[in-house]
């Protein structure tokens, strides 16, 4: 058994930004869902350690919050923890019975752990039996765009969640990077100039606000 | 939320969509009138087209023979 987690630890690599986001089929509450379903939205996948678990429930109840705000935005969520259909169906019934809250998000039942190892969501430092607070954002041409992980003790921060996906989509949008602490309505940045020529061109650039050539700012 | 029930029993997208899909259109106008998310439209055709109800033709997909015979029987 050991021997066997050693090649699967060498085998398998970890998903990294900018690459395709590797393609899965799995058992969800939604019924049998693959990540190409998805295709042409944004997704939001997310881990968590295990259901009827009390961090877990703040941040489902907080998802389920941010839902409807991420569909405007053309993203789709989906949840996912080495739990039984049967657990997340109860789970969910319990959030929506105890709270108040409906969950309308599909959650992944990974029992067998093959999309939590594809995406190296299992963290045998923390747990070699649950997974840890991650989340994926994947673009509409199923690019992993960004990852974030949080330890099994630290829920997670929902405004960050949507503001990396609105930094993401200004950046596609406009062509633009966008600064530390960026909220929509900021200043974005314009990637600097590669040439002496473009470089002289930029400063000089009306509705631009350069600081120096390599730093310019400009409102959208 | 699957589409065909364990049973195998057509839940009420399932129906919807066969009845809809009696003259073909697009997954887009399957989303607009069963007012789905899209990844659950194409979830709930592959479902139908690997259980013969459904099948892609030109136009987008379609019901199948054998869909037209188990919205009949419903």
């Amino acid at each position: 058994m050991e021997h066997r987690e050693i090649v699967d630890d060498a085998t398998i690599r970890n998903p990294r930004l900018g690459e395709p986001a590797p393609p899965f089929e799995a058992v969800t509450t939604h019924g049998k869902l693959r990540l190409e379903d998805f295709r042409g939205s944004w997704l939001v996948m997310f881990s968590h350690p295990a259901d009827f678990t009390p961090v877990c429930t703040t941040e489902f109840i907080a998802f389920a919050r941010i839902h409807s705000q991420l569909r405007e935005m053309g993203v789709e969520l989906m949840g996912l923890s080495i739990d039984s259909v049967y657990s997340h169906i109860a789970w969910v019934r319990n959030i929506e019975e105890k709270m108040g809250i409906k969950i309308e998000f599909p959650v992944i039942a990974d029992l067998d752990r093959a999309v939590a190892t594809k995406y190296g969501m299992v963290m045998p430092g923390e747990s070699r039996t649950e997974t840890s607070r991650c989340v994926f954002i994947i673009d509409g041409k199923q690019v992993l765009r960004a990852m974030i992980y949080y330890p099994l003790t630290t829920g997670r921060n929902m405004d960050e969640i949507l503001r990396v996906i609105q930094a993401l989509q200004t950046a596609d949008a406009h062509g633009v990077a966008t600064p530390a602490n960026w909220r929509p309505g900021d200043d974005v940045i314009i990637p600097p100039p590669g040439t002496q020529d473009a470089a002289e061109a930029r400063v000089k650039e009306p509705g631009v606000e350069c600081t120096d050539w390599y730093f310019c700012k400009k409102r959208l | 939320m699957a589409c065909i029930h364990p049973d195998g029993s057509l839940s009420a997208v399932a129906l919807l969509m066969l009845d809809y899909l009696l003259e073909p259109h697009t997954e887009q106008a399957i989303v607009d009138r069963a007012d789905q998310p899209m990844y659950r439209i194409r979830a709930s055709l592959r479902e139908l087209m690997d259980a013969g109800l459904v099948e892609r033709v030109p136009e987008g997909y379609c019901t199948t023979v054998s869909g037209r015979a188990a919205l009949q029987s419903v």
